[in-house]
C-alpha cells in the first residue's frame, strides 16, 4: 500500500455501531442539560458593568487559562501536571472530533494528514496519561501539599487513567491485528502492540470488547462533566476572562433593583472552583486555626446557588418554595462569613482567579441587610460609626484635641496646604499609632511640605464598614467626607493607613459618579510610602543619622496584594543610611495578613493562634531587630503580638515613618514634635 | 397575635454632656446624638422574635415629634408590620401618666393581644409608662421582664428582682410587659434595611384623633409638675487627681501603698 | 393630711433593707409636718403572711404599723398589694404614701398611681414638703442631671431610691401594731407568682474579695476586658463588672455588681469605664475607698469616688498597673 492511502478505518472491528451513536447521542443530550442547567444558574447573577479593558482580559485568559500561569506559581510540578492533562486533554477531544468529522461528514485523513494526526494524538496521550499519573502520585502518595480529596476527585483521575490505557490498548491490538504494511506513526500504540503480540493470541476478540469499554467510559466522563470539577474547563476560562477586573461598586439605589445574592461573574466563579485548596493554604484565619476556609466557602455557595436555583426548585412545588424562602445567609454556619480579613490572598493564590473573598464579602451584604447573623460586637461598632462618625464611641473630642496639640496646619481652622494629611481614626485614637503620626509630621516638615490636617472635621473613611457589608452606611460616610473634601477644596491625600488610602483610591471615585456627589473633588490619595519614596527620590529627605539595625519588613496587605505597593517601602528602607533589609519567608505577595483588617479588629479570634502571633514568630526567624510595617492595623496588632508571643526582648514593631523620622531629623527636633 | 410595641426616641448618655436649656425645663440637643432607646431597642427584638416564632402582626407606636419616626423606621426595618407616631403640640411636656394615656387611646382603637415597653427610658428614667398603660387598660402588667415564653393566652415571665434573683411568673393576656437589657440580642439595622421601608407609612396621630382634649394630656394632663431641671456638682466627695497619666497613675499607686494593698 | 404612709418591703422571710430608707425618709416628712402644721405622724404598712416579727420590727421605727395578713400576699403580687394598698390608701388618705424604687415597687406604684388618679414620682433621691405641697428631686439622663418635680393632687406616691436616706434609729417607745382584715375579695387569678430562680450562681463570688476591680461598657469591646483583669490581678482582687457588660454576654452574671447583681463590700472597689448608674453605686456603698477612671469628667461615677483619674482607661490602667507592678517588686 502506498502512502498517499493510508488511512484509519473508523469502527473497525465494532458491530452495533448504530447503538454507540445512540449512547453517543444519549451521552451528548446530558452533557447539554447539565450544561445547561449550569450556565442557567450563572446567568441567576446580576449583570454586572460590562468589561472595559477586552484585550487585558483576553490576554490573562491565554497566560493563566491556557498556560496555566498561577498553577506553576510556587509549585512548578503542579503546573507540569494541570499543563499535561489539560492540553493532552483538549487535543484527543480535538481529535476525536476530527475524526467524526473524517467518517461522517468529509474524510480527510489520508496519507500524511492521517499518520501526523495519528502521531499527535498518540502523543497528546502520553503526555495526558503522564500527567493523570503526576496527579495521582502528588495527591495520593507523595501529598504534596494539604487537599481535601473527595471521591469526585478520585473518580475523575481514576476514569481518564482507564480511558487513556484503554485507548493505548486498543490501538495496540488494532495494529496487532491488522499488521497494516505501513505503520501508523504511532510510536506509543507500536510499542502496545509489540508488547500485546507476546501473549494474546485473539487481539481482535480483546479488541471488540475493550472498545466498548473504552466507548462507554470515555462518553460516562462526558456526562459527569457538567456534574462535577470538571465544568471548571468552561467555567474557569470563563471566570478568568471576567475576574480580569474588579467587581463594580454597586450603590444601594442599584442593589435594590438587583435580584440574586451573586453578580454573574461570581457566579461563574463558583462553577470555576477546581478545589486545589491553594486559597485555603494561603488563608491566615485557616491558618491560626480559625474555621474559615476559602475554599469551603466557595464550595457552600455553589451548593447553595444549586439548591435555590436548580432543577429541583424550578420542577417541584416544595423544593421551590424552599429555595424561595432561602437566604444566603441561612446557608453560612455560624460566624462563618465574619472571620474573613479580606487579605486577598486566597485572591492571589486561586490559579482560576475566583475571589472567595468578594464572594465572602457579598455574603456579608446580604446578611447585613437581613441584620441577624451579624456579630454584637460588629453590631455595636456600627452603632457607634452610624452615630458618631468613628468606630470608638463619642470620643471625637478628645481625638480633635489630640490632633491640635500636633500644631500642625488645621484646615478646619482655616488653614489652608497643598496637600491634606489624613491622619485616620485608628491613629488619632491609638497612642502608640499618634506616634507614627508625629514621625510622619516630622518628615513632612523636615522635607517642607506644605500640608494640613483636618482637625475636628476629620471623620472615619469607612473602609472596614465596606469591608464588612454595610454599603448604606459606608455610601453615607463616603457622601460625608466628599462633603468635607469639596469644602476645603481638598484634592490631594496623604495617609499613613493603607486602608484609607484603598479605599479612597478604589472605592470612592466609582462612588464618586455614582452617586453624583456634588462639587465632589477627584482625589488623588497617596499612601506614606509612596510618598517618602517619592520625596526621597526628589531629593527632598537628607539623611544625617544611621540606623544601624537589622529589619524586616511586613506588606500590609492593602497596599500589598490590593494595590502593589511592593517596591516603595523597600527603596525606603534600603535608603536609610546603616539599615539592612532581610525578607521574612513570606513577603510581598505572599504576605502573611495580621489578622487586623477586614472588621476583624471587632471579632476576636477563636484560633489557636492569633495571625499577627504566627506573623511575629515568622518575624522573629529573621532575627532582624525592628520587624517594620506601614499600617496602623498592623501596628496595633503587632506590637501586641510581638509581646504576648515573648519577642518583646529581641524585636520591635515600629512604622516605617518612624525608622525614615530617625534618619532624617536631629534627636531634639523628633522629640519636639 | 396582635403585639405592639413601644419606643422613644432619647439622647445617647454614656458619654454626652448634659447642658441644661434656658427655661431650665429641658436640654440643650445640638451637640447630642439620638438613638432608639436602649431598653426599646430589646423590646422591638422581644415583639418581633415573637412574631417569627408565633406569628401575627407588630406594630410600633412612638410618642414624640418628627424625628420620632427615625425608631419607627428602625422598628419597621426590624420587622414591625405597622408604625404609629403620636405627634403633637398638645403632647409636650406630659409626664410619664399623661403619655401612658395617649400611648393608650392610641392603642385601644385596634385589638391587640401583647403590649411590649422598655423598662424604663433613658432620659427621664421614670420606669412608669408601661404598668400605668397596663392599668388604664385594665390588663394585668409585668415589668422588668428578662425571659419570655408565649403559651396560648398565658405568657410565662422571667421578673427580674435584686441581687441576681429572678421571679418567674405566669400573666394572662393581654397584658403589657416591660422588657428588661439582655433579655435577646437586637439585630442590626442596616442602613439598606431602612431605605427599604423608607416609603413605607407611617401614620400620624394627633390628641383630636384620639379623642383625648388638650388638658387630658400633655403637661396639663401630668401628675407632675417639672419644676426645674438641673446638673448637680460634678465631684462631692472625692478627689480627682490632676496632672498627666504617669502623675496621676503614680498618685494612685502611692496611695494604694500606704493602705498596704501592694504589700 | 397628716399621716406619712411607708410600705415595708420583705422577700424570703426577711425585711429588706430598703424599708429603712423608706422609714428615715418618712420620718423626716413626719416632722416636717408636724413642724409646719402642729400634726404629723409616720405609719407603716406590712403585707403578707406570717409577718408578725416584721411588725415587731418596724414598730421601733413608726408611730403605728398596720399588718394585713393573706396568702395571696406571701410572696410579691403586684396585683393583690395594689388591691389592699389601694384600700388602705382610700381609707386613710395619708399626705404621702412612700414606696422603694426596686423591681417590687416599679412593679407596683405605677398601677397603684393610676388606680387612684394619684400623683406618683418615681426614683426619688429626696423628698420635701412646704406649705403643704410635695416635691420631689429624681435624677434624669443617666444620672448626669436631676429634675425637682411638684407632685400635684392630694394622693401622692412616691418611690424612693435605696441608700438615698441615712439610716433611722429606733425610738425609745414602740408605736402601735393595727392587725386589719384583707380587704381582697378573692383570688388573683390572672397573674401567677411560680417561683424564684437564682441566676447570678457562678465559679466565682466576688463579694469575698478585699479588692474588686469592676470594668464597664466604656471597655468597648470584650476582647479588651484582659486589660482590665491584670490590672485587677497586679492588685490581688477580682474582675467584677456593670450590666451592660453581662446583657453583651462578655462575662458571667456572677461578676455583676449592682442591685439586680452583687452586693460588695470591698476595702477597695476600683471601677474602670462605668458611669456610675445609681443602679450600680447602690451596690457599692459598703467598700473603704471607691477609684474611678473614666473619660468622661461629669460621669457620676466620681460622685461618689473617693479618687478619680479623669483619662482613657487604655492608657491609664496599664500604666497604673505597671505602676502597680514595680512598686511591688521593688520592695
Ligand atoms: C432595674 C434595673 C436594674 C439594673 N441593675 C444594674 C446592676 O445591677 N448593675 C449595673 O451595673 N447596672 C444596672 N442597671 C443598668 C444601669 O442603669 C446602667 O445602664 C449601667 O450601670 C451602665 O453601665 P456602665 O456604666 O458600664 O455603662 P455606661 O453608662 O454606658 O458608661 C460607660 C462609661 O465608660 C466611660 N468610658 C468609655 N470609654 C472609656 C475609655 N476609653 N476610658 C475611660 N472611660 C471610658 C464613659 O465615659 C462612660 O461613663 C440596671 C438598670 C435597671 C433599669
Ligand atoms: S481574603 Fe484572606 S482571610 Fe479572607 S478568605 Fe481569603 S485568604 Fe482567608
Ligand atoms: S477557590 Fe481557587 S484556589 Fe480555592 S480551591 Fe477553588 S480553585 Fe483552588
Amino acid at each position: 500500500m502506498d502512502l498517499e492511502h493510508v488511512t484509519r478505518q473508523v469502527f473497525w472491528n465494532v458491530s452495533l455501531v448504530w447503538f454507540f451513536y445512540t449512547l453517543s447521542a444519549l451521552a451528548v443530550l446530558a452533557f447539554a442539560t447539565g450544561a445547561y442547567r449550569n450556565v442557567s444558574i450563572w446567568l441567576k447573577g446580576w449583570t454586572g458593568e460590562r468589561l472595559k479593558n477586552v484585550s487585558q482580559s483576553l490576554s490573562r485568559v491565554l497566560t493563566d487559562g491556557a498556560l496555566n500561569r498561577k498553577i506553576f506559581r510556587g509549585d512548578f510540578a503542579a503546573g507540569i501536571m494541570h499543563l499535561c492533562i489539560m492540553w493532552g486533554f483538549i487535543v484527543l477531544f480535538i481529535g476525536t472530533v476530527l475524526l467524526t468529522i473524517h467518517n461522517d461528514i468529509v474524510p480527510f485523513l489520508f496519507g500524511y494528514t492521517y499518520l501526523i494526526y495519528s502521531f499527535v494524538l498518540d502523543i497528546a496521550g502520553v503526555v495526558m496519561l503522564t500527567g493523570v499519573v503526576l496527579a495521582l502520585v502528588r495527591r495520593y502518595v507523595v501529598k504534596a501539599r494539604p487537599m481535601h480529596s473527595l471521591l469526585d476527585d478520585g473518580v475523575i483521575l481514576a476514569l481518564l487513567v482507564v480511558i487513556g490505557i484503554t485507548g493505548f490498548t486498543l490501538e495496540g491490538l488494532r495494529l496487532e491485528a491488522l499488521k497494516p504494511a505501513v505503520d501508523d506513526w504511532s510510536p506509543i500504540g507500536a510499542l502496545f502492540a509489540r508488547f500485546l503480540d507476546s501473549g494474546l493470541g485473539g487481539a481482535k476478540a480483546w479488541h471488540g470488547s475493550l472498545w466498548w469499554l473504552h466507548a462507554a467510559l470515555s462518553l460516562a466522563l462526558v456526562v459527569y462533566i457538567p456534574l462535577s470539577k470538571l465544568f471548571h474547563m468552561f467555567a474557569a476560562p470563563a471566570n478568568i476572562y471576567l475576574s480580569a477586573e474588579e467587581p463594580a461598586v454597586v450603590t444601594l439605589e442599584e442593589r435594590e433593583k438587583l435580584v440574586g445574592d451573586f453578580n454573574q461573574a461570581q457566579m461563574v466563579s463558583l462553577d470555576a472552583c477546581t478545589k486545589c485548596n491553594r486559597c485555603e493554604n494561603a488563608c491566615p484565619s485557616r491558618a491560626s486555626g480559625e474555621p474559615l476556609s476559602p475554599r469551603g466557602f466557595v464550595l457552600n455557595m455553589k451548593g447553595y446557588a444549586k439548591e435555590k436555583y436548580g432543577f429541583r426548585a424550578r420542577f417541584d412545588a416544595r423544593a421551590k418554595e424552599a429555595a424561595a424562602a432561602s437566604q444566603v445567609g441561612d446557608a453560612i454556619e455560624d460566624d462563618a462569613g465574619w472571620w474573613c480579613t479580606t487579605c486577598r490572598a486566597c485572591v492571589e493564590q486561586c490559579p482560576v482567579s475566583i475571589s472567595p473573598m468578594d464572594v465572602i464579602r457579598e455574603t456579608r451584604v446580604s446578611m447585613m441587610a437581613e441584620g441577624r447573623k451579624v456579630p454584637p460586637t460588629i453590631r455595636d461598632m456600627l452603632r457607634t460609626m452610624s452615630k458618631y462618625n468613628n468606630p470608638w464611641e463619642s470620643g471625637g473630642s478628645k481625638r480633635a484635641a489630640w490632633r491640635k496639640n500636633l500644631e500642625a496646619k488645621d484646615f478646619s481652622q482655616g488653614d489652608e496646604a497643598e496637600v491634606c494629611y489624613w491622619i485616620s481614626c485608628v491613629a488619632s485614637g491609638d497612642v502608640r499609632n499618634q506616634e507614627v503620626a508625629k514621625a510622619f509630621i516630622s518628615i513632612l516638615r523636615h522635607a517642607g511640605v506644605s500640608f494640613a490636617h483636618l482637625g475636628k472635621e476629620e471623620g472615619c473613611c469607612g473602609e472596614f464598614v465596606k469591608r464588612l457589608g454595610e454599603d448604606g452606611l459606608f455610601e453615607a460616610i463616603v457622601e460625608g467626607n466628599f462633603g468635607v473634601f469639596a469644602d476645603f477644596g481638598i484634592s490631594k491625600m496623604v495617609t499613613t493607613s493603607p486602608h484609607c488610602y484603598h479605599t479612597m483610591k478604589r472605592d470612592y471615585p466609582p462612588l464618586r459618579d455614582k452617586l453624583r456627589i456634588e462639587n465632589a473633588p477627584q482625589l488623588e490619595p497617596k499612601h506614606h510610602t509612596e510618598f517618602i519614596a517619592e520625596l526621597i527620590a526628589g531629593g527632598k529627605l537628607t539623611f544625617s543619622r544611621r540606623v544601624e539595625k537589622r529589619v524586616t519588613f511586613h506588606d500590609p496587605c492593602y497596599i500589598g496584594r490590593h494595590d502593589g505597593l511592593y517596591e516603595q517601602p523597600r527603596q525606603i528602607l534600603r535608603a536609610i543610611p546603616g539599615v539592612e533589609v532581610v525578607e521574612m519567608e513570606r513577603s510581598r505577595e505572599n504576605s502573611f495578613c495580621c489578622g487586623g483588617g477586614g472588621g476583624r479588629m471587632w471579632l476576636e479570634s477563636t484560633g489557636d493562634e492569633r495571625m499577627a502571633e504566627l506573623r511575629a514568630r515568622e518575624a522573629a526567624k529573621t532575627k532582624a531587630d525592628i520587624l517594620v510595617t506601614a499600617c496602623p492595623f498592623c501596628m496595633s496588632n503587632l506590637h501586641d503580638a510581638v509581646k504576648t508571643a515573648g519577642f518583646a526582648d529581641v524585636m520591635e514593631v515600629k512604622d516605617i515613618a518612624e525608622l525614615v523620622a530617625e534618619a532624617v531629623v536631629s534627636a531634639t527636633a523628633y522629640e519636639e514634635v | 397575635m396582635n403585639i405592639v410595641v413601644c419606643v422613644k426616641r432619647v439622647p445617647d448618655l454614656a458619654e454626652a454632656e448634659i447642658v441644661v436649656d434656658r427655661s431650665e425645663k429641658g436640654i440643650e440637643t445640638e451637640d447630642l446624638v439620638f438613638d432608639i432607646n436602649e431598653w426599646d431597642n430589646y423590646a422591638v427584638e422581644e415583639a418581633v422574635l415573637l412574631k417569627e416564632s408565633i406569628g401575627g402582626t407588630v406594630t410600633a407606636i412612638s410618642l414624640g415629634e418628627e424625628d420620632s419616626e427615625e425608631v419607627l423606621r428602625r422598628g419597621l426595618a426590624v420587622g414591625a408590620d405597622n408604625a404609629i407616631l403620636l405627634n403633637d403640640r398638645a403632647f409636650d411636656g406630659g409626664d410619664a401618666f399623661a403619655t401612658a394615656k395617649a400611648l393608650a387611646a392610641a392603642i385601644e382603637r385596634n385589638p391587640f393581644d401583647l403590649i411590649l415597653t422598655g423598662a424604663q427610658a433613658a432620659d427621664d428614667g421614670y420606669a412608669q409608662v408601661g404598668a400605668t398603660l397596663a392599668e388604664m387598660l385594665g390588663i394585668p402588667h409585668a415589668t422588668l421582664v428578662t425571659g419570655l415564653e408565649i403559651d396560648g393566652n398565658v405568657a410565662r415571665v422571667h421578673r427580674e428582682l435584686e441581687a441576681g434573683l429572678e421571679e418567674i411568673l405566669d400573666v394572662r393576656l393581654p397584658a403589657v410587659l416591660t422588657i428588661q437589657t439582655g433579655i435577646n440580642e437586637p439585630r442590626y439595622v442596616s442602613i439598606a434595611g431602612i431605605r427599604r421601608v423608607a416609603r413605607r407609612e407611617i401614620e400620624v396621630l394627633g390628641a383630636k384623633d384620639l379623642g383625648l382634649s388638650g388638658d387630658e394630656v400633655g403637661a396639663a394632663g401630668s401628675r407632675l409638675e417639672m419644676q426645674r431641671l438641673f446638673v448637680p456638682p460634678a465631684t462631692q466627695k472625692g478627689e480627682i487627681l490632676e496632672g498627666s497619666v504617669d502623675v496621676t497613675t503614680e498618685k494612685l499607686v502611692s496611695i494604694f501603698a500606704s493602705k498596704g494593698w501592694l504589700a | 393630711m397628716k399621716e406619712i404612709l411607708v410600705l415595708a418591703e420583705h422577700r424570703k422571710g426577711e425585711l429588706r433593707d430598703i424599708t429603712l430608707d423608706l422609714l428615715a425618709r418618712g420620718q423626716q416628712l413626719a416632722d416636717k409636718l408636724r413642724a409646719q402644721q402642729a400634726e404629723g405622724e409616720l405609719t407603716a404598712v406590712v403585707l403578707g403572711q406570717d409577718v408578725g416579727t416584721f411588725a415587731d420590727t418596724l414598730s421601733s421605727y413608726a408611730d403605728r404599723v398596720l399588718v394585713v395578713e393573706e396568702e395571696a400576699m406571701r410572696a410579691f403580687n403586684s396585683d393583690a398589694y395594689q388591691e389592699a394598698l389601694a384600700h388602705l390608701i382610700k381609707q386613710r388618705r395619708p399626705a404621702i404614701t412612700l414606696i422603694g424604687h426596686t423591681a417590687f415597687g416599679i412593679d407596683l406604684a405605677p398601677a397603684l398611681a393610676t388606680s387612684l388618679d394619684a400623683a406618683l414620682a418615681t426614683d426619688c433621691i429626696e423628698v420635701d414638703v412646704e406649705g403643704g405641697a410635695f416635691t420631689a428631686v429624681r435624677p434624669a439622663y443617666g444620672g448626669k442631671a436631676r429634675m425637682s418635680v411638684l407632685l400635684r393632687g392630694d394622693v401622692r406616691i412616691a418611690t424612693i431610691q435605696s441608700g438615698s436616706a441615712p439610716s433611722p434609729s429606733p425610738r425609745a417607745t414602740r408605736g402601735e401594731i393595727v392587725s386589719i382584715d384583707s380587704p381582697l375579695a378573692g383570688e388573683i387569678a390572672y397573674k401567677k407568682f411560680l417561683e424564684y430562680a437564682d441566676t447570678s450562681a457562678g465559679e466565682i463570688d466576688i463579694t469575698q474579695s478585699d479588692i474588686v476591680v469592676a470594668v464597664g461598657r466604656g471597655i468597648g469591646d470584650p476582647k479588651n476586658i484582659p486589660i482590665v483583669e491584670d490590672l485587677a490581678s497586679a492588685l490581688g482582687g477580682v474582675l467584677a463588672c456593670s450590666r451592660p457588660v453581662v446583657d453583651k454576654k462578655w462575662l458571667p452574671k456572677a461578676r455583676q455588681v449592682g442591685i439586680s447583681g452583687k452586693t460588695v463590700q470591698p476595702k477597695l472597689y476600683l471601677a474602670v469605664g462605668i458611669s456610675g448608674a445609681f443602679q450600680h453605686v447602690s451596690a457599692i456603698k459598703g467598700a473603704n475607698m471607691v477609684v474611678a477612671i473614666n473619660k468622661d469628667p461629669k460621669a457620676p461615677i466620681f460622685r461618689v469616688a473617693d479618687y478619680g483619674i479623669v483619662g482613657d482607661l487604655f492608657t491609664v490602667v496599664p500604666a497604673l498597673r505597671e505602676k502597680i507592678l514595680k512598686a511591688k517588686s521593688g520592695k
